[in-house]
């Protein structure tokens, strides 16, 4: 039985294996308030949980968190597993989404530059973009540009975007064009199992030797509907 | 035998004494400490091995050793370099007046555990080399460290909450995976002596070196003071050893690792200073 404080400890920052970074780009808009909230806040509980319960992954996985409202913030920089404290968000505000995007590809072209130096072997990161409406709020060059970056960063490879539509009120469409990427609607709030799921598709990812990048996730239908409009 | 009890010394006969002791044991220092196999030498045993006892007047020596993978009996050479080490310092200590300990103690600490391992190996007829082991011993109290070394184990100390220095660094030969050993001569033993406020102290061997230390050989802080905020905050060595023990056979060293590891932590509960 492992001591519940020493899962704090960390390594010295020399570990050789390759890195899975993860960014997750949270929509912290008054929309989310309540309930939606605090289902993302334990499914971020739960991400960490299972992360930790994978050896191999728990070594390869970083995590960072931005959340995005009227402004979007770095809540959590860039970390090892064992060094994630998941954070307990809160809802308010409209919805600046090309801002939270922008800092969300700043985030991930950073740690990816530093990786890059020390010249460890990197998985391509994902970007978790989870939303459940509408921009709002923000001047429509900011999101345009935003799109452009992150449409470019999908085709140049350089990330995996996996847009998320929370609620029946989110806008795949508008996911789907800004991202390039078939984005998925969450059922229900079902956040847990859809860090469940990420934590799942990312110790397969990691597990995996093939080095092509192919992304084989679990099986996504315990949480998402794939549009079928 | 994975893992090593502490052992205390017995009660002094002096009454006077007794009463310190008492008081050393509830405000003292706290140690806890576990030798793992690793998955290299996983149909061998352990070649890791470490000690650790309370002095009396709030001092406390501890060491660890890593049996050379190329010697047959370096996991013994191991277990009697530190046994013999820290039964020196004891013994240094008792007859010792002076509240500090100095280089001589640890000097004669290294030179009787290689005496040890030297007439081990002599009565069982074997060459010296066959128990080759590093040695990594330390010794002082709440103002004041002492520490030797031959090979690549390392001490860190601590003044404070996240302040971690290199006490005693790894000694390698030129190429990583080459070192020394007592078997070897002491021409390699390097001693060294704080005098400063501890209120920490940590010994690791190879296996734990680059989980632990940082490659320009400083102490990675976050590795340390979660182990140390935990043993300074267990009452009850044996669960604090048994802890140490378990996280050391985790999933978390076992994925960095296929070495045996050993991790010795002593630390004071805080918010003893240095004036008690």
């Amino acid at each position: 039985m492992e001591q519940q404080d020493l899962r704090d400890v960390l390594f010295a920052d020399e570990n050789p294996e390759q890195r899975a970074l993860c960014c997750v780009l949270a929509d912290c808009s008054a929309s989310m308030q309540g309930e939606p909230i605090d289902s993302l806040n334990r499914g971020l509980v739960a991400l960490r949980e299972s992360l930790a319960d994978d050896p191999i992954a728990s070594t390869r996985v970083e995590i960072c968190v931005v959340a995005f409202n009227d402004r979007s913030k770095v809540i959590q920089d860039w970390t090892s597993v064992s060094g994630f404290r998941p954070p307990r968000l809160t809802a308010n505000g409209t919805t600046h989404l090309g801002s939270g995007i922008s800092t969300a590809l700043d985030q991930v072209r950073a740690r990816t530059a530093e990786l890059k130096h020390a010249s460890l072997p990197m998985y391509r990161p994902w970007l978790i973009l989870l939303s459940d409406g509408l921009p709002y709020g923000e001047e429509e060059s900011v999101l345009a540009r935003a799109e452009e970056d992150l449409r470019r960063a999908h085709r140049e490879n350089r990330l995996i975007p996996f847009p998320v539509g929370v609620g029946e009120g989110a806008d795949l469409a508008l996911l789907e064009r800004i991202s390039a990427a078939e984005p998925r609607r969450l059922e229900g709030l079902a956040f847990e199992e859809f860090f469940f799921w990420v934590s799942a598709s990312l110790s397969a990812v990691t597990a995996s030797h093939d080095g092509t990048g192919a992304v084989e996730g679990a099986p996504v239908d315990v949480w998402a509907r794939i549009p079928t409009d | 035998m994975a893992v090593r009890r502490l052992r205390l010394l017995p009660p002094p006969r002096n009454p006077r004494d007794r009463r310190r002791q008492r008081l050393t044991s509830r405000l003292g220092w706290r140690i806890a400490g576990a030798s793992i196999r690793g998955s290299a030498h996983r149909s061998g045993s352990c070649q890791d091995a470490w000690y650790a006892a309370k002095l009396p007047g709030q001092r406390f020596a501890a060491a660890v050793a890593d049996g050379a993978g190329s010697a047959p009996h370096g996991g013994i050479g191991a277990a009697i370099a530190v046994s013999e080490a820290v039964s020196s310092l004891v013994r240094g200590a008792k007859r010792s007046r002076e509240e500090t300990l100095c280089l001589d103690h640890v000097r004669a600490a290294v030179q009787s555990a290689a005496d040890a391992v030297t007439q081990r190996a002599v009565g069982q007829g074997h060459p010296v080399s066959a128990y080759a082991t590093t040695l990594s011993v330390v010794a002082g109290g709440v103002d004041h460290l002492v520490w030797g070394q031959v090979g690549d184990g390392a001490v860190v100390g601590s003044d404070g909450p996240g302040r971690f220095m290199t006490v005693a660094p790894p000694d390698n030969g030129r190429w990583i995976n080459e070192t020394y050993f007592i078997t070897g001569g002491l021409n390699r033993l390097t001693v060294g002596r704080l005098d400063q406020p501890v209120s920490a102290v940590a010994l690791i061997t190879d296996g734990l070196r680059r989980l632990a230390m940082r490659s320009d050989q400083t102490p990675f802080a976050p590795f340390f003071e979660p182990l140390v905020a935990h043993v300074r905050g267990s009452r009850d060595t044996d669960a604090s050893c048994r802890a140490v023990h378990a996280w050391l056979q985790g999933p978390h060293v076992a994925a960095r690792t296929a070495d045996d590891v050993t991790l010795v932590v002593i630390g004071r509960p805080l918010g003893e200073g240095t004036s008690q």
